[in-house]
C-alpha cells in the first residue's frame, strides 16, 4: 500500500439549488495506488460519476466541489489552475465514457481525434502522430488499423467506437484511467472482450484504473479493490474478494444477494425494500438506514463513521461501532 | 399445463432500405428470417440475444405492431396474421406487453389512474365507478398506493413507474403477457423488486410470460425454457437447466460464458468471440454465425443449417449436430433414385 498515485480525502461535491446546496457527493475518502484497478460500485444517483469528475476537475455547473483535497503524485488538484489542469487532463489522467458514440465527435475520423489528443499534449509532428495513432488502434485489437484509421465513428459499431475512446485515452500514456461504466452500452460478448483489453492494457501500460460500475458481476472479474456507494457516501471499500464473499455492510450484503445467480435457482429474489431517499431528503443519520433491515435507534440520527476492520478493509455502519473500538 | 398458447412458425420480417425519398430499395434488413418457437400454457418462455437479433422484433410481429412479411402465429387457435382488424383488436386484450422504458412508455400528460382506464375504456370492459374501483384494485395489485390514481408519471421513480406499467398489462386479465427487458433500466436494488412482482402475479393470474432480456442471469432466474438468436434466426431453444449446464450451439457457449461471473474464486475459462455482429443487410451466408464461431467447417460457410430437435425438447441449429432427419431423408431419395 507504499506508492499511492492517488488520494481523495473528505471529497464533498454539491449542486447549488432553490432548495439550498444537495451534496451529491458527501465525504467520499479512498487511495488508488499505482497499477491497481479499483471498482467503484453504486446504483444510479449513489455519486460514482459525480466523483470521478470532480476528480478530473470537470463537474457541471451548477455542481462544485465545496471541499476536500485530492492528491495525485502529491499535488492537490483542486487548489490548480485551470491552465495546469489542461496539462494534466487527457495526459495523466485520461477518461473514457459510457457511451462512446456519443462522445466521439461524428464528423472528425477516427484517427484524427487520436492524432488531436497526441498533439495537444506532445510536442509531435502530424505524421509522427498518424504513426502514434495506428499502433494504437492496433493496440486496442481492432483487426484492420489503417482502415480505422480513415473512418468516421458511425462507420463503426459500438464495441468498435468504444475501443477507438480507449486509444484516444492511452494516447499519452496516462497514470490513471477512469472508465466511466465502459461496458454498460455494450452487448455481454463485447463488453467480455472490452474488460480483457482494460485488464492486459492496465499491466502493459503499468497504469491504474477506476472502473466505475453498476453491474458488481463486471468488476468481480477484474478489479482488485472496490468502494460500494450509496447515496453519496461510501458504504464498504476493500479488497474485492473479501467483499464479495464475506459483505458487512448491510446494503452491500442485500445488493448481492438480491442479484440472481446463475448456479442457485430459488423462486424469489431477495429484495431490498424502498428506494434511495431524494437527494433534498437526506435523512440526518445514515443514508441506508430508512430501508436497511438491521437499522437500530442510533442510525436514524447519528451519521456512521468510517471504520476499519482489518487491514485495508473499511466499513461504514453502526453495526461495527465496537469492532472499531476494539481495533483500535 | 403442456398445451401451447401460441405457435410462431415461420415468421419473416425483412425491412426495405431505401437510400432517398425517391430512389427504389436498395436492400433489406432480415431483421427476423424465419423464426419457430412454442409457448406453452402458464410458462415463461426467455429469449436471448444480442442486440439487433431481431427479439424485439419478434414480439412486435406477434403483436402485429407490425405486419409479418412471412409466417404464422397461433395464438389460442387463430392465426393471428389473418385475423381481419376489428377481431385483432378485440384479441389484443387478450395479449399484453411490458415496455423496457417506464420512463417513455407513460405518457407524461396523463395522470395514473387515465394511463392504466386506457386499456378498460378501448375494450369497454369497466364503466364508471367500477372502472375507478378496478384501478384501485390494480394498484395495489402491483405494490403502489390506490391514492395515487391521480397523479402524473413524473412524481415516480423508474421502478414505480415499472409497476403502473404492469398494472396497465394486466388490466384486462390477458392470457399472454410481453416483457421486453423490463428490468434492464432499473437498478440493481428495484430489479429484484420487479422480477419477484412478476412472478407473484404470475402466479396469481396464471399468466404466460415472453421475457425479452441481454441479461443472462435474470432471463434464467425467470424462464422454464429459453431460445437463443442470433442474426434474425433461431439457433437454439432448451429448457432452462438444459441450456445453462449443456448449451450445444458454440453461440450459446459464448454468451454463456461472457457472463461476467460474480464469485472471483472460480475463475472460468472464457470462450471469447472474436469480433463484432456482421450487419443484418447482408449477413453471412450458410451458418450466419460461422464468421465468429471457432468450430466453424466448411460447409457451414454455405449450407444454412436447420433448427433439428437434438435431444427431447433440446433444438439447436448448427452442423456440429448432425441433421438425423435430414440424414434418412437423403438416405431415402437415394435408395429412391
Amino acid at each position: 500500500m507504499s506508492n499511492c498515485l492517488l488520494e481523495v480525502k473528505d471529497l464533498v461535491t454539491a449542486f447549488t439549488t432553490s432548495k439550498g446546496p444537495l451534496r451529491a457527493v458527501d465525504g467520499v475518502s479512498f487511495q488508488v495506488n499505482s497499477g491497481e484497478l479499483i471498482g467503484v460500485v453504486g446504483e444510479s444517483g449513489s455519486g460514482k460519476s459525480l466523483t470521478s469528475l470532480s476528480i478530473m476537475g470537470l463537474v457541471p455547473y451548477p455542481g462544485k466541489v465545496v471541499s476536500g483535497e485530492i492528491f495525485f503524485e502529491g499535488q492537490d488538484l483542486l487548489k490548480l489552475e485551470e491552465a495546469e489542469m489542461v496539462k494534466i487532463r487527457g495526459k495523466n489522467i485520461a477518461m473514457i465514457f459510457q457511451d462512446s458514440r456519443v462522445s466521439l465527435d461524428p464528423v472528425c475520423r477516427c484517427g484524427e481525434q487520436i492524432v488531436e489528443a497526441i498533439r495537444t499534449h506532445e510536442k509531435a509532428t502530424r505524421e509522427e502522430a498518424r504513426e502514434r495513432a495506428l499502433e494504437l488502434i492496433g493496440l486496442v485489437g481492432i483487426p484492420n488499423p489503417a482502415r480505422c484509421v480513415n473512418a468516421y465513428p458511425h462507420e463503426l459499431s459500438g464495441g468498435m467506437c468504444q475501443r477507438i475512446m480507449i486509444a484516444i485515452a492511452l494516447s499519452c500514456r496516462p497514470k490513471l484511467l477512469i472508465a466511466d461504466e465502459p461496458t454498460t452500452a455494450l452487448d455481454v460478448t463485447v463488453q467480455a472482450q472490452i474488460l480483457e483489453l482494460l485488464d492486459k492494457l492496465r499491466h502493459d501500460f503499468d497504469m491504474s484504473v477506476i472502473l466505475i460500475t453498476h453491474n458488481l458481476g463486471v468488476v468481480a472479474g477484474v478489479a482488485d479493490r472496490i468502494a460500494v456507494m450509496y447515496a453519496g457516501q461510501i458504504m464498504e471499500l476493500g479488497d474485492i474478494g473479501e467483499i464479495l464473499n464475506h459483505p458487512m455492510h448491510p446494503y452491500t450484503q442485500g445488493l448481492i444477494k438480491s442479484i440472481p445467480k446463475l448456479e442457485v435457482s430459488s423462486k424469489r429474489l431477495y429484495s431490498i425494500s424502498g428506494t434511495v431517499p431524494a437527494l433534498d431528503k437526506m435523512p440526518s443519520g445514515c443514508r441506508f438506514e430508512q430501508r436497511c433491515p438491521e437499522a437500530m435507534a442510533l442510525c436514524a440520527t447519528v451519521l456512521p463513521e468510517m471504520c476499519v476492520l482489518s487491514d485495508g478493509q473499511y466499513v461504514c455502519c453502526h453495526k461495527y461501532d465496537t469492532w472499531r473500538s476494539a481495533y483500535e | 399445463m403442456n398445451e401451447s398458447l401460441l405457435q410462431v412458425r415461420g415468421l419473416k420480417k425483412y425491412f426495405p432500405l431505401r437510400a432517398g425519398m425517391f430512389s427504389g430499395q436498395r436492400g433489406q434488413v432480415k431483421a427476423v428470417d424465419g423464426v419457430g418457437f412454442d409457448v406453452l400454457r402458464g410458462e415463461t418462455f426467455g429469449l436471448v440475444g444480442e442486440s439487433g437479433c431481431g427479439k424485439s422484433t419478434v414480439s412486435r410481429l406477434i403483436l402485429r405492431l407490425c405486419n409479418a412479411d412471412e409466417g404464422e402465429v397461433i395464438f389460442e387457435g387463430d392465426n393471428l396474421l389473418k385475423l381481419p382488424r376489428a377481431a385483432m383488436r378485440r384479441r389484443r386484450a387478450r395479449m399484453q406487453m411490458i415496455f423496457q422504458d417506464p420512463f417513455e412508455s407513460l405518457n407524461p400528460r396523463m395522470t395514473i389512474g387515465e394511463i392504466i382506464a386506457a386499456p378498460l375504456e378501448i375494450h369497454k370492459t369497466f364503466k364508471g365507478s367500477e372502472k375507478e374501483k378496478r384501478i384501485r384494485e390494480l394498484l395495489e395489485l402491483v405494490g403502489l398506493a390506490p391514492d395515487y390514481i391521480r397523479r402524473y408519471p413524473h412524481e415516480f421513480s423508474g421502478g414505480q413507474r415499472q409497476r403502473i406499467g404492469i398494472a396497465r398489462a394486466i388490466a384486462l386479465n390477458p392470457s399472454l403477457v410481453i416483457c421486453d427487458e423490463p428490468v434492464s433500466a432499473l437498478d440493481v436494488s428495484i430489479q429484484a423488486q420487479i422480477l419477484n412482482l412478476l412472478s407473484d402475479i404470475q402466479e396469481a393470474f396464471s399468466l404466460t410470460y415472453i421475457l425479452i432480456s441481454h441479461d443472462l442471469s435474470v432471463v434464467k432466474h425467470m424462464s422454464d425454457r429459453i431460445g437463443v438468436m442470433y442474426l434474425g434466426k433461431m439457433v437454439e431453444i432448451a429448457g432452462k437447466d438444459d441450456l445453462y449446464t449443456d448449451a450445444m450451439h458454440p453461440y450459446t457457449q459464448a454468451l454463456l460464458s461472457a457472463i461476467p461471473e460474480f464469485d472471483t474464486n472460480k475463475k472460468k475459462q472464457r470462450v471469447m468471440l472474436k469480433g463484432d455482429l456482421p450487419s443484418p443487410i447482408d449477413p453471412p451466408e450458410g451458418c450466419r454465425f460461422c464468421t465468429r464461431c471457432l468450430q466453424a467447417m466448411p460447409e457451414c460457410a454455405t449450407l444454412e443449417p436447420r433448427l433439428v430437435e437434438y435431444k427431447k425438447g433440446h433444438f439447436v441449429a448448427c452442423h456440429l449436430y448432425p441433421d438425423k432427419a435430414a440424414g434418412v431423408r437423403d438416405a431415402f431419395m437415394r435408395v429412391k433414385s
